[in-house]
């Protein structure tokens, strides 16, 4: 997600990356990964549990999890994956974007 | 708390503190951009 960074603010959109780190950890992998979007700790957990307890996917730890919402902050796509590595790739976010772009240009 | 995280929905808001100690809340984004929340797994 940081080498396409460029693609989704021309698309006018912000990535918040939310995780169960602390503030500390957070900020060492940020500064030694020099990863361009908003780093958000969230150590409590009280978003993640929040965005998750309803769908219960949580059973086997913390899965990655992407969500793309809209200006109006509907959902309009979300993922949770099934182990650390099933993450959306990059290029199903960026054309859920353009669609996005494309329906709400009024 | 009971939110229903569905497509469709509205998300539902949050304020959490950057890493420079800003604090972040969803509805800022609100009318302004689009938003991809990314929930890692940890780097540990």
């Amino acid at each position: 997600m940081r080498d396409d960074y460029a693609a989704f603010t021309a698309r006018d959109a912000e990535i918040l990356a939310i995780g169960p780190d602390g503030p500390n950890a957070y900020r060492r992998y940020w500064e030694s990964e020099k990863l361009p979007f908003i780093g958000l700790p969230d150590p409590k957990h009280t978003v993640a549990d929040v965005y998750n307890q309803q769908v219960n996917l949580w059973k086997l730890g913390r899965m990655p999890a992407l969500l793309v919402l809209d200006k109006g902050g509907i959902i309009q796509y979300e993922h949770y994956g099934d182990d650390m590595k099933d993450i959306p790739e990059n290029k199903v976010v960026l054309d859920i974007l353009d669609k996005l772009n494309n329906a709400g240009s009024q | 708390m009971k939110v229903d995280i569905a497509l469709g929905k509205q998300a539902p808001d949050f304020v959490l503190n950057d890493l420079t100690g800003q604090s972040v809340r969803l509805s800022d984004y609100k009318g302004k951009k689009h938003l991809v929340l990314a929930f890692l797994r940890g780097f540990m």
